[in-house]
């Protein structure tokens, strides 16, 4: 943390002339008004619904461990997969407070190519040292042992069982200080987004002087390239690596999520996020009367993908990715979340005027 | 991979140094014909990527299709030839033949590595080394490749990192200069960072001979999410290099450094307008034929720098859109950006409608590894 100068939107120094000219973008009051309900509408209140849920999680699993059993359990299981949808919704969000103190990260650590993740949280189940119990001792540790994964570990990995019987008291209490460390790294990222010097304000105070957006149209660049960015990993990394090439050769554990259950339904979250930011910054106004349709487009695109989602029969991944059809809805589904993504991430911004250079898209 | 090192190592020691005309009995030689080349760059064009060679006017004189996107390019010591990277995490790798303007070899990278995008020639002209991302077991080399064998890979060598990047070899023709990323990638997750984490940048020093570590420097603590990725050689055998902060945007960190031997890397505090211009990003960085002037570009911001080697003070600062390429031509820097067109400091001396350059240019012929004057 604290890494050089911090600025914030209190704290704008005077830019010198020579090279604070925007390069591009608006900053009439369209743009304004789309910043501006983002921020109220989606951002604050989807970190604030996020928090809640980690608060719901931290209390389930307090319970859980005080009185095991069965009941308690899937309480706690319940109160786990409200704070995954929460998150899910609010995952596109890698910028901004979420980058900050590597809380993303410390939330989600995926992909985790090699496992790291439930290696780490079996170590630490498996030693039992109580100074793992306490949330700042926890958090110093690896980002994969502080977040929905490992408490996905927690509650569904092998030995789980443990935990409904009272048997795996360590296990629970290592749970309920994974999920100390999430609601406390949701609250940061909430209160990173209000507040006079929140990231809400550095947004909204858009201009040559903001060391961060020179305009509004960069705002908004970043929300359209955020929301593209979620699609893509959606498409490719959550959907495409797992669904492969048929039921044959299908990767079910390849999913975050996957342990829970609640794999489809946290992709499912995604694509809500991105309908949400859609609704909240009403991107349609900022468009010419010729490209009107953008927004609708790609609304539809992402509400059938998500239908076809919500449709599935029951059952778990690996299940449903066994049956031809299945495989074959949820793979429709896919390429109507990669059409969505490139709707954004390459029609808005050549419409709006905002396309990113060449060379400073994606860099190396 | 256990044996490379030693096959590279058992090498003849003349192989090396072998006299140019057995470079031109090897690829052919071109009749010469003015204006000569002096610039190659990747680029995009209506029909797809491609190697661009340009003249010192920034004119195109040839294009050479890629079979996927480019990176950098590193250039023989003779100025004829050159090979161009696929960008990362592509495979391939194409040699050209500078003064004809057609490719003559490819090469790729064997399984469980893929190319990060920069390489150079050893002495010789026979070598190419190439940073290479070894990605199952998540680290660096450099590939080494004799382009008198159809780019054969003969060898490689460890970076001592993850994630390198440019690599350059220094004007003592004996030491080998890596930036390492940090940044771990598996090009099954195509470009997605995987451990954010957990990054250890460095810039290292190997012996070009033995592949040994002759230095390695790490930022302090604070600067552990800056990418050190590119680097260019000043005087006195300083190394420059230019970096990507992954942290938060609202920190306003210096990203550009310099680094001698045995020294801590010395962060430039350049003016707060020119670090927050810069959008956390630098992509690339070149030094002036006598290493007294090191420009640094940044596509975000729209901006090209340029410090005073010797006073590491910001002396002229240019707003070129999409700006990213940049190297020492005549009378100045010259600089290419997305849009076509290529810059000599703040003046277009070319357009091309329809063509973006991709990244880097880099300097044609042999011009580009004059002694410095310090």
């Amino acid at each position: 943390m604290g890494v050089g100068l911090r600025a914030s939107a209190g704290l704008l120094a005077v830019a010198a002339a020579s090279v604070a000219a925007p390069a591009a973008g608006q900053t009439g009051p369209v743009y304004a008004r789309a910043v501006e309900r983002t921020v109220e509408r989606f951002i604050v209140p989807g970190y604030a619904a996020l928090s809640a849920a980690s608060e719901e999680v931290v209390k389930s699993m307090a319970g859980l461990c005080a009185a095991p059993g069965e009941v308690t359990l899937s309480g706690a299981r319940a109160s786990f997969a409200r704070v995954v949808a929460a998150f899910s919704r609010m995952e596109l969000f890698r910028f901004g407070p979420a980058r900050e103190n590597h809380r993303f990260e410390r939330l989600f650590f995926w992909p985790d190519r090699r496992g790291r993740g439930r290696r780490q949280v079996e170590a630490l189940l498996a030693r039992e040292d109580p100074k793992s119990l306490e949330v700042p001792a926890l958090r110093e540790k690896s980002v994969a042992v502080q977040g929905l994964l490992a408490l996905e570990y927690v509650l569904h990995g092998k030995g789980s069982e443990g935990l409904g019987d009272g048997t795996a008291r360590y296990r629970c209490r290592q749970g309920e200080a994974i999920a100390g460390a999430i609601d406390l790294t949701a609250r940061r990222i909430h209160r990173g987004w209000t507040g006079p010097r929140g990231f809400g304000n550095v947004m909204r105070a858009a201009g040559p002087e903001n060391p961060v957006y020179r305009t509004r149209g960069e705002v908004v660049e970043d929300l359209l390239g955020a929301a593209a960015e979620q699609l893509g990993i959606v498409q490719e990394l959550k959907l495409r690596r797992v669904l492969r090439d048929g039921p044959d050769t299908a990767k079910p554990k390849r999913a975050p999520f996957w342990r829970s259950g609640l794999a489809l339904a946290s992709v499912r979250d995604n694509v809500d996020g991105v309908l949400e930011l859609l609704k909240a910054a009403d991107f349609g106004t900022l468009l010419p009367p010729s490209d009107a349709d953008l927004a609708d487009r790609t609304r539809s695109e992402l509400r059938r993908a998500r239908d076809v989602l919500a449709g599935l029969p029951g059952g778990d991944l690996p299940g449903l990715l066994s049956d031809p059809e299945t495989h074959l809805r949820i793979s429709g589904a896919a390429s109507r979340i990669g059409a969505a993504a490139s709707l954004l991430r390459e029609d808005f911004p050549r419409v709006l005027g905002l396309a990113a250079g060449f060379n400073s898209l994606d860099g190396d | 991979m256990a044996i490379s090192r030693r096959a590279l190592l058992a090498l003849p020691p003349a192989a090396a140094l072998l006299p140019l005309a057995a470079v031109r009995a090897g690829w052919g030689r071109a009749a010469p014909a003015p204006p000569a080349p002096a610039f190659v760059t990747a680029c995009r064009d209506p029909s797809g990527h491609a190697a661009a060679i340009l003249d010192a006017a920034g004119r195109t004189m040839h294009t050479v299709r890629l079979p996927g996107r480019g990176h950098g390019t590193a250039v023989a010591p003779d100025g004829r030839t050159a090979v161009v990277f696929a960008r990362r995490p592509g495979r391939f790798a194409l040699v050209l033949d500078l003064e004809r303007g057609r490719a003559i070899g490819r090469f790729s990278t064997p399984p469980g590595r893929h190319f990060c995008g920069h390489g150079f020639y050893a002495p010789g002209g026979r070598l190419v080394y190439a940073t290479e991302n070894d990605y199952e077991a998540e680290r660096g080399v450099l590939g080494v490749y004799d382009t008198w064998a159809k780019g054969r890979r003969i060898g490689e060598l460890e970076t001592h990192g993850v994630g390198p990047h440019e690599a350059l070899l220094m004007r003592d023709g004996r030491t080998i200069a890596v930036a390492n990323g940090g940044i771990a990638t598996h090009p099954d997750y195509p470009r997605r960072k995987l451990n954010l984490g957990s990054m250890e940048p460095s810039l290292v020093r190997l012996d070009l001979a033995t592949g040994d570590l002759l230095d390695r420097a790490t930022p302090p603590d604070r600067l552990r999410k800056l990418s050190i990725r590119h680097v260019a050689e000043a005087e006195r055998g300083t190394i420059w290099f230019g970096g990507q902060y992954e942290g938060p945007r609202t920190d306003s960190v210096a990203l550009v450094g310099c680094h001698r031997r045995g020294e801590e890397l010395d962060f430039l505090p350049a003016p707060r307008t020119v670090r927050e211009a810069m959008r956390g990003y630098v992509g690339a960085v070149a030094a002036s034929r006598d290493g007294a002037r090191i420009a640094v570009t940044s596509p975000r911001g729209g901006l090209l720098a340029i410090w005073n080697a010797r006073s590491r003070k910001v002396v002229e600062t240019h707003r070129i859109a999409d700006v990213c390429g940049v190297a020492s031509g005549d009378n100045g820097f010259f600089a290419s950006d997305g849009k076509g067109r290529i810059w000599r400091d703040r003046e277009v001396v070319s357009r091309r409608d329809g063509v973006q350059w991709d990244n880097h240019l880099a300097v044609a012929g042999p011009a580009g590894r004059v002694e410095p004057a310090g």
